[in-house]
Order: structure tokens, then C-alpha cells, then sequence
């Protein structure tokens, strides 16, 4: 076994995440707190280094004072605590609000008008054709606000297929990645603490 | 007032964006008053981080109380925990070993092992309560058995076919249901953001 | 048989560990192949000359770093080797974390932060950000996360835009991920764009990666491991291999002799 303090810490809390499997205990309860509460602190410190390298710094030394819009926006954030004035922390997230919406409008082209252009292409495979039917009775399927015909009908039930395989195919993948962050930890509490596996 | 500005506000920010991305060439001086709004979106970003921080903290303040509480230890840990971490990494900057100790062992092994939890869930799941019960749900676990299979080392022994129907899989089928949702979704967000731009959609404002 | 369909799940845990555990200490050498997502990825590095400089956003956390890492670890060394210059950014707060991990290695070989290297550092606002990061880099990053002024960095000469970079990489767990930099990067500046995800927002990806958004897909620590197949210098990913695939053999098994269970209750039921 290893004489890293550090690491035998590390592994008393992944065996404290892991006692989880046998039943929940107040063990585990006490580490989740401590993780959530490292978790906080670590994005604490980012934001704040963010605020002041690119609006406090640049306002304070610097004398541009444009910056003082954005500061002030996000305090006013800090009203939704103050009895009587939480309407005021609509404006900041308002803006927050706008930003995004205008932002996620280029799905239009990356998400919408790119995809329909690759679906585009020549039906002389079995495979280029699968796809293209499947894209089609997929999006049938998701068609909620028309009134069902036979046509409809039957493109959603062939969709509904192509969609149990894309869902089978995301089963397996999420398979894959969770086994992954289990061998993770298994070289780190066999690897790096009780040194069994060779590197 | 108290809904009418902040609905202009998201309009008008909004409005800048598209315009600038879309009608540039009209008028020039967009692009800088865009950039200008998304650098500022940035900053109000880190204090709406703040905020959450701020919340945390008063909710588990009323949570240490011991007459309210009986496990009233675990939010004094939290918050000792937040301390620790926020005051090492202001106070004596990110590269300082204190800062890098709690990094390494103590945030990234709870981290990682609170998620590689799932895969025990996955597993009692997959014994207990996937069931063939019908063709959709034979084709959603053949589906998944053969991706599992044919991407892992081991499908290759198993027949190269595996693995080629795997590839097939994720690259027809799949490809094609993807492509589907992935549409799907961009019409819906582009319905919800013009919703919420021009005032329709409201409920970010909250009651009152 | 109804025994067989609700096997205690403690033994079903101690299975799966085994399953994993025992590949990891006696290793089988299953060998496999590289797929074309990984192999393209591979190319859009390999293709870069030297001095040219690739963006790596690290924009993954800790909930799928063991997924993820490996990859960004391999890309690295990959484009050390070549003499391609790597600036890091994240929008994921761990994610500076892993970069200055990664860094730190890279300096112990004789690297030159600011010069072959360097980390800016973390921007808060997910979408928003990379907009802004994209358009105007020097006015979201001031400084790097050394305290270093990002306009005085050798690194960063002639770096103003997003489009500036020879080569993007993102690698991430959820969002912010290809799809945020789809939209707010390769829409405008057209630069080739290459991903790392964890595994399952893989098969997400392929719409992507089929119509040209993105030149190279890497899902998960299989690709990490087919990467370094393809570098030649296999490593901690290729190791786990033989374990990953007797950990879906113990999956598929739990799945089939619980159907197993399922259908013969299922067969006596409709036999009376």
C-alpha cells in the first residue's frame, strides 16, 4: 500500500462514496455534503478570478467604465434575497435571458438547415436509403399536431423502430461510459492506494 | 414596469445578436455592440454562479441547527468544505498546494465516485427490469447487447462480425434517429427562444 | 428461474467488480481496431505542422474525467510531439484543472509554458462565452491562469479570434459541448473542429460528424485507447481495454439471465 497521505485520503472518500452500495448510511451523507460543498468553493473561486480579470481589473485600473453596467447587472442579481425588491433581479436575468434566445437561434443553420443538407444524399445503397427513410418516420413520429392518417400512422410505427435502435445504441454507449469511470476508480484504489496493479 | 423593462431588455439584447449575425452588413457598428453584450453576459454569468453560492450557504446555515437537525454536522462540513477550497484558491491562488491538495484528493475522488455509482444502478437494472416484453423493447435490448459487445475489445473475438454490425448501428439507424431528435430539437429551441424574445413565453420573470 | 430474475444485487455488485478488477491486475491483450471517428481525429493532428497552434477546450468534469481525460492526454502528447503549439480554455470549471494537470507533465519534459503551451483559464456563461471567446479572445481572457498578461504570451501572437486557430478540439461531458461550438464557432469562422465526448453522447454526434461539422469524433476511453494505437504508444486507456469488455460481458449477462427468468416465468404462466 501506498504512504501518500493524499492518496489514502483520496481513497477514504471513494471508499465513503462506495459504502452507498451496501445501504445508505450517514457516512456517505457526510462525504456527499463535503462534495458538494468543495464543488461550491471550487467554482467560487473561478468566477470571482473571471470578474476581476475581465470587468473589475479593467474598470478599476484601467478607468473604462463601461464595465460598470455589467457589475452592477449582477448584483442586482443579490435582490432576489431582499424582501420587497426581488422584481429588480429580473432585469439582469432578463438580459441573461436575451442573450441566450439570440444565441441558440443559429441552431436554425447548424442543428436544422446542415442536417436536412447531409440527409440529402443519393438513394443508390441500402444504407443511404435506410437513413433517409428512418430520418423521415422518426420526425413522423414526433408529429404530434396533425390529425393521424394511414400514411402518418405508418411512418410513425416504422419511426418508432428506428428509434428503439437509436435509444438500444444510447443503452449501450451509456454502458460503456459508466464502466469506464468504474475502472477509473478501480485503478486508483488498486492502483495508485494497494499498488496491485502494475502500471 | 416591473414586467414591461426586463421584457424589453431580453428583446432588444436578443434582437442585437440576430441582427448582427444575420444583417451585419447593414449596419456595421452591430458586431461591436454585440460583442460588447456577450462579454458583458460573461460577468453577470459569474455572479449568477455567486448566487447559487449565496443560496447554498443561508440554506445550510438554517440547516446546522441542532434542536431542527440531527445530522445538523453534514451543512457545517459543507460549509466548511466551501471555505476551505474558496479561501485557498482566492487567498493563496490556485497554484498553491493546499489549493491542489483538495483538488486532487478530496474533490476529484468524491466526484468520480459519486458517478461511477451509476454503473452498479445500471447493472441491478438491467438484471431486474429490462425485459423483452414486446418487438420495440427486443429491438431496443438487441440493439444495445450488440453495441456493448461489438465496441469492446472483446467482439472482435467473439466474430468481426459484431463489431461491424455495431459500426452499422450507430452509423444508419442510429444515425438516422439522431438526426431526427437533433431536428426536432433545434426547430423547438428556436420556437421557445422567438417565444421568450418577443414576450409570449414569460416564466423566467417568475410570479407577481 | 424466479430466483435467477432477482439475484440479490450486492452479488450482482461484486460480479461487476470482479469482472473489471481482474482484467486490470492479469491483463488479456484482446486486441482491436481503430475506428474511422478516432482515425480522422487523428489525421486533423497529425496533418498540423509545426508552430501552427490547435485550441484544446477542456470542458469536461469530474463526473466523466476517467472518460474523457485519456483522450485530451493523448491529443496532447500527440501534438507535442508533432511541435504544435496548444492553447487551453475552459468552460467547465474542473476543466482548468485537468489542463494545468496536463501542462504539468508537459513542462517536466522540457516544455515552455507560454511559448509550446499555455492555459487561460475559465470564462463563466457556458454558450455566451464561447460567442464572446470566439469573436474577441484577448477581451475574455485579459489574463491567462498565471496571472500572465494572454496579449504578452509568445503563444498568443497573431491569436485574435477563434478563426485564428489552425485546429479546434473540445472535449466535454455535457454542455457546453460540440454542439454550443458548432453553433457559435464553426457557423461563423469555419475552422475544423474535432471532439471528444464521453461515450454515451457519442452516437449524439454522429449526425455531426457525418454531415462535416466536425472532422474527427473521439467517444469515450475506447477511442482514448484507439488513439494510442494510432500513436503508437499505447497507455493507461489501451490497459483498461480488457476490463471494459469484461465489463460489458457481465452487463449483457445480468440482461439475458434476467430475461431468462422473465421468459420461463412468462412460459408458465401461459402454459396454465
Amino acid at each position: 500500500m501506498t504512504t501518500n497521505i493524499g492518496t489514502w485520503i483520496g481513497a477514504i472518500c471513494t471508499l465513503a462514496m462506495f459504502s452507498f452500495l451496501v445501504k445508505e448510511n450517514k457516512v456517505f451523507r457526510t462525504f456527499q455534503h463535503l462534495y458538494v460543498g468543495v464543488a461550491a468553493g471550487y467554482g467560487i473561486v473561478f468566477q470571482w478570478n473571471s470578474i476581476k480579470n475581465v470587468a473589475w481589473d479593467p474598470l478599476t485600473k484601467k478607468g473604462d467604465m463601461l464595465w460598470i453596467v455589467p457589475i452592477i447587472l449582477g448584483l442586482l442579481l443579490f435582490t432576489r434575497f431582499i424582501r420587497g425588491y426581488q422584481w429588480i433581479s429580473r432585469w439582469p436575468l432578463a438580459f441573461l435571458m436575451g442573450l441566450g434566445a439570440g444565441l441558440s437561434m443559429k441552431a436554425i443553420e447548424s442543428d436544422f438547415v446542415r442536417q436536412v443538407q447531409a440527409s440529402l444524399v443519393s438513394l443508390t445503397t441500402l444504407d443511404n436509403i435506410i437513413v433517409v427513410v428512418g430520418t423521415v418516420t422518426a420526425l413522423a413520429y414526433f408529429y404530434f399536431t396533425l390529425k393521424p392518417s394511414k400514411t402518418l400512422s405508418g411512418a410513425s410505427m416504422i419511426g418508432r423502430y428506428v428509434l428503439m435502435m437509436t435509444f438500444g445504441a444510447a443503452f449501450g454507449n451509456a454502458v460503456m461510459g459508466r464502466i469506464s469511470l468504474l475502472i477509473g476508480q478501480m485503478q486508483f484504489l488498486f492502483g495508485d492506494w494497494i499498488l496491485l496493479i502494475k502500471k | 414596469m416591473r414586467r414591461e423593462v426586463p421584457l424589453a431588455i431580453a428583446f432588444v439584447t436578443g434582437a442585437m445578436i440576430l441582427f448582427e449575425y444575420f444583417l451585419q452588413p447593414l449596419w456595421k457598428d452591430s458586431k461591436i455592440w454585440a460583442q460588447m453584450l456577450q462579454n458583458w453576459g460573461t460577468v453577470v454569468s459569474g455572479f449568477a454562479m455567486g448566487l447559487a453560492a449565496m443560496n447554498l450557504i443561508t440554506v445550510n446555515l438554517r440547516r446546522m441547527d441542532p434542536k431542527r437537525n440531527v445530522e445538523w454536522y453534514n451543512p457545517l462540513i459543507l460549509l466548511l468544505g466551501m471555505a476551505a477550497m474558496a479561501g485557498s484558491g482566492v487567498f493563496l491562488g490556485t497554484r498553491s498546494a493546499p489549493w491542489q491538495f483538495l483538488f486532487k484528493n478530496i474533490f476529484q475522488p468524491l466526484g468520480s465516485a459519486m458517478f461511477a455509482l451509476m454503473i452498479f444502478f445500471i447493472a441491478s437494472a438491467a438484471q431486474r427490469a429490462f425485459r423483452a416484453r414486446n418487438l420495440e423493447a427486443v429491438v431496443l435490448l438487441v440493439s444495445g447487447i450488440i453495441v456493448m459487445l461489438g465496441r469492446a475489445p472483446i467482439g472482435e473475438l467473439i466474430g468481426l462480425w459484431l463489431p461491424a454490425w455495431a459500426d452499422w448501428l450507430v452509423k444508419v439507424p442510429s444515425l438516422a434517429g439522431n438526426r431526427a431528435v437533433m431536428m426536432g430539437a433545434a426547430l423547438g429551441m428556436v420556437a421557445t427562444a422567438f417565444r421568450a424574445l418577443v414576450g409570449i413565453d414569460r416564466a423566467y420573470l417568475g410570479g407577481e | 428461474m424466479r430466483a435467477l430474475g432477482n439475484v440479490d444485487r450486492r452479488i450482482l455488485y461484486v460480479v461487476l467488480i470482479l469482472a473489471v478488477l481482474y482484467p486490470l491486475i492479469r491483463p488479456l491483450g484482446l486486441p482491436f481496431r481503430v475506428s474511422d471517428w478516432t482515425l480522422n481525429f487523428y489525421k486533423a493532428v497529425d496533418k498540423m505542422q509545426a508552430g501552427e497552434t490547435m485550441l484544446m477546450s477542456i470542458d469536461y468534469s469530474v463526473s466523466g474525467g476517467p472518460d474523457v481525460h485519456p483522450q485530451a492526454q493523448a491529443v496532447f502528447k500527440h501534438a507535442l510531439s508533432k511541435k504544435v503549439k496548444v492553447v487551453f480554455v475552459a468552460f467547465v470549471t474542473e476543466g482548468v484543472e485537468f489542463a494545468n494537470q496536463m501542462i504539468a507533465v508537459a513542462e517536466k519534459d522540457g516544455g515552455k509554458y507560454g511559448e509550446d503551451f499555455a492555459n487561460l483559464g475559465f470564462v463563466p456563461g457556458v454558450e455566451v462565452a464561447i460567442s464572446a471567446f470566439a469573436q474577441d479572445i484577448l477581451k475574455v481572457y485579459p489574463k491567462d491562469v498565471r496571472g500572465n498578461v494572454t496579449a504578452d504570451l509568445p503563444i498568443m501572437k497573431g491569436i485574435k479570434t477563434a478563426g485564428d486557430f489552425k485546429l479546434i478540439t473540445e472535449y466535454a461531458t455535457g454542455i457546453p459541448g460540440p454542439a454550443e461550438w458548432i453553433r457559435q464557432v464553426q457557423t461563423r469562422y469555419k475552422v475544423p473542429i474535432a471532439c471528444g465526448v464521453v461515450t454515451v453522447m457519442g452516437p449524439q454526434n454522429e449526425p455531426y460528424y457525418q454531415s462535416g461539422q466536425i472532422v474527427g469524433l473521439l467517444s469515450g476511453l475506447r477511442s482514448a485507447a484507439e488513439y494510442e494505437i494510432a500513436m503508437k504508444m499505447p497507455g493507461a486507456a489501451t490497459a483498461a481495454m480488457d476490463a471494459q469488455s469484461m465489463g460489458h460481458v457481465a452487463i449483457v449477462l445480468f440482461v439475458v439471465l434476467g430475461n431468462i427468468a422473465y421468459l420461463s416465468e412468462k412460459g408458465k404462466k401461459g402454459g396454465r
